[in-house]
């Protein structure tokens, strides 16, 4: 694993991490402020910004951490991210129909799941082998 | 049905190259080449061809279509 799979596979797991601690913290009776939002928002960039500045650091990893099967796993991580945010739209909207989930928390709810589940699914994939 | 079936490993082993020394000279990762050897993951055309070329044999000594 080089140091561009660590640096990705680091990022992936704080995120996924962060969002499950969230849902946590959700199921324990805290509340979700925005903050929390712009909080994990912040750590996805930065995952992404620390990935770009060791990409340039040590270049030769990128073709071996970006080989043919971990982009195959990356576009299945899109595709799982996709169906996660499909399925937690109509379960968070039918939670505000029935009056179980205020519109605002529910809002709040999908930019977790959508930063979350690609995350999920490479963490899972390296863990696997199947990617890095 | 068909599959694909290889002779990766053989081959790996006869040239005296661990995974990741073979990984290294085709610029993959080695749980790529460890897949590819266990059969999990197809390679691309151009992968099997960096393979082939890389261990000194004909792609078709390294990948067989398998009929079961």
């Amino acid at each position: 694993m080089n140091v561009l799979t660590k640096a990705r596979l680091a990022g992936n797991l704080l995120l996924a991490l962060a969002v499950l601690a969230l849902g946590a913290a959700v199921l324990t009776g805290r509340e979700i402020s925005p903050t929390w939002i712009w909080a994990l928002g912040a750590l996805a960039i930065a995952a992404g910004v620390i990935q770009f500045i060791v990409s340039v650091a040590f270049p030769r990893s990128i073709r071996p951490a970006w080989d043919e099967q971990t982009v195959a796993s990356h576009r299945a991580s899109y595709q799982f991210g996709y169906w996660a945010g499909l399925i937690a739209f109509w379960g968070l909207f039918a939670g505000v129909q029935g009056g179980a989930v205020d519109a605002e928390t529910a809002l709040l709810w999908l930019a977790p799941i959508l930063i979350a589940a690609p995350s999920l699914w490479m963490a899972g994939a390296t863990a696997a082998g199947r990617a890095g | 049905m068909r599959r694909l079936g290889n002779r990766l490993r053989e081959h790996r082993q006869g040239a005296g190259l661990t995974q990741a020394a073979l990984a290294e000279q085709v610029e993959v990762s080695r749980k790529t080449i460890n897949t590819v050897e266990n059969g999990v993951f197809v390679p691309s055309t151009l992968l099997a061809l960096s393979l082939a070329q890389c261990l000194g044999v004909a792609v078709e000594d390294l990948f067989q279509i398998i009929d079961d």
